[in-house]
């Protein structure tokens, strides 16, 4: 049995103060009051370990790869360790029926309390575009969630169908949410998720369960606000100040890349406080617009450097109304004219910074 | 005269369209940081100031501490400045080594501290406004305590054993 997380702390030297650092800022993060930090970092030691079967579907495991390369040993090290991973493709050294067998027992042993964590979008088009021991991704699916306490649908791809989604989705890709019905789905959706997001979320499972979503099913703590709404670029997008290319004045001096297809301004992620590589930096820092990867069908948005007004597809449907509102949000509260972002959307029209300025 | 409001932490100014710019107009090119000082207020500093001023009577009445996150209110830099210009500094500072800095120090206001914390690359991960007779980061924790009785003990086993070999020389 792995060591609970004080146990884990003490081997890697971590001390207890550095936790509570962790707790504070992991509290902010998950937009609890102060008051309650004592009560995350109680749980955080007491929680007993849940297991978690980790199932990889259509995806590049560019997922897994965010979450396992961080600086180790972090904490979110420790946290990812305080659980007890019982089935994961790509890391558990068992094969075959060998791994199998470990997903059985798992279910078995932990029926109705374990935590399903999803990657990869389900093809139903032809089941057999993507298999696991001869058990089709949707078969393993129903089966797996039929007694999971909860699901984690991570990355675009389990939440909204990601790129296997994207047009013409030959393999007749869903997402989590198309095929199970009846249990609580977390959607945390990125290409990839931020570590510390998804951390955050087990943190929170952890502690007090199911987080508050949106209404794309996404924890309104880490995908609350637009990236827009906290870009160290947004002073210029302020003054009118915009790079018209990758190599002008506007992009030298650090200009806002919102002409260049920037989605920042509907995308609701926490990539410009959080950041990448350990807080490093992220894709607008780094001088590329955002593609807007943590929301629905962005592959088929019209082009990552032809600015737009909403994203296309088929989940514009269920998401139009948070995305818009996100829209509404990002870029000057009610300020987004209705009739150019409904004509934009129709017709993928190209629209420019002041187009959206104008009145309807 | 260019409109503004203010939205989100930010103050906006409403673009003038190339079109309706006067002839010969120059676009006004500030640098970055002409641009972040000159960001307004959002109007929350004040009611946070008297939220503090609340928590220093519960502090002196109760003895009760309380954590303030300015991470989840929307401050721009001319709340900043007045917070700052309403506190002051104060005698103590503190430096933590904990992956990455944490950064506290006591405000003019006896009481009212600072609590930063950074990541290993200096970024902000937490702001905090306590108000406490000691800030809890500062503490050391009972489990830090005990885990250094056990180092210390060990250490002095170590330096027992040394100079008993010395004697024995």
């Amino acid at each position: 049995m792995k060591p609970m997380l004080p146990e884990l702390m003490q081997t890697h030297g971590v001390s207890r103060r550095r936790f509570l650092k962790y707790c504070a800022t992991l509290t902010s993060l998950m937009a609890l009051p102060p008051a309650m930090m004592p009560r995350v970092a109680q749980a955080l030691e007491t929680a007993v370990r849940p297991s978690v079967i980790w199932l990889s579907f259509q995806e590049c495991t560019g997922c897994t790869e965010s979450i396992t390369r961080s600086h180790a040993p972090t904490i979110e090290d420790l946290i990812f360790n305080a659980v007890s991973l019982d089935y994961h493709h790509t890391l558990q050294a068992a094969s075959g029926h060998a791994a199998e067998a470990a997903r059985e027992q798992a279910m078995k042993d932990h029926h109705g309390k374990y935590l399903l964590v999803v990657d990869g979008s389900i093809p139903v088009g032809d089941p057999g575009y993507s298999c696991i021991a001869g058990i089709s991704n949707r078969d393993m699916l129903k089966e797996t969630a039929a007694g999971a306490a909860a699901v984690v649908a991570v990355g675009t791809c389990a939440a909204y169908g990601g790129i296997p989604h994207a047009d013409p989705n030959p393999t007749g890709a869903v997402a989590v949410s198309e095929i199970i019905k009846d249990k609580p789905i977390i959607n945390v959706p990125g290409c990839p998720p931020i570590p510390v997001v998804m951390t955050g979320v087990l943190s929170h499972f952890l502690t007090f369960g199911v987080p508050k979503l949106d209404d794309l099913g996404r924890p309104a703590a880490f995908y609350g606000e637009t990236i827009h709404d906290r870009c160290y670029r947004r002073p210029f997008y302020d003054k009118g100040l915009f790079a018209e290319g990758f190599d002008d004045e506007g992009a030298r001096a650090g200009w806002c890349l919102y002409k260049l297809g920037c989605k920042g301004p509907t995308t609701k992620s926490v990539c410009a406080t959080v950041k990448w590589n350990g807080g490093t930096s992220f894709p607008i820092e780094a001088g590329h617009p955002c593609l807007g990867c943590t929301e629905p069908d962005f592959w088929d948005n019209g082009g990552f450097y032809r600015p737009l007004s909403v994203p296309a597809g088929d989940f514009r449907k269920v998401g139009l109304a948070a995305v818009a509102a996100g829209a509404v949000a990002g870029i000057g509260g009610g300020m987004l004219a209705h009739r150019n972002r409904a004509k934009a959307a129709a017709e993928h029209e190209e629209v420019d910074a002041h187009d959206l300025e104008k009145p309807s | 005269m260019i409109p503004s409001v203010v939205f989100a932490g930010l103050t906006r100014a409403a673009r003038v369209p190339p079109q309706d710019r006067g002839e010969g107009q120059e676009v006004d090119v500030k640098t970055g940081a002409e641009v972040l000082r000159s960001c307004k207020a959002t109007g929350n500093a004040l009611p946070v100031l008297h939220e503090i001023c609340q928590a220093l009577k519960k502090l002196l009445d109760t003895g009760q501490p309380t954590v303030i996150d300015l991470g989840a209110i929307p401050f721009a830099g001319g709340d900043e400045r007045m917070m700052d210009e309403v506190l002051g500094t104060g005698e103590a500072r503190a430096v933590l080594d904990l992956s990455g800095e944490s950064h506290v120090h006591e405000t003019g206001i006896s009481g009212v501290w600072r609590v930063d914390h950074f990541d290993s690359a200096g970024e902000t991960q937490s702001r905090f406004v306590e108000v406490a007779f000691v800030p809890g980061i500062l503490k050391t924790q009972a489990q830090d305590a005990s885990d250094g009785l056990a180092r210390l003990t060990e250490r002095l086993q170590q330096k027992t054993a040394t100079q008993n070999e010395w004697k024995g020389r």
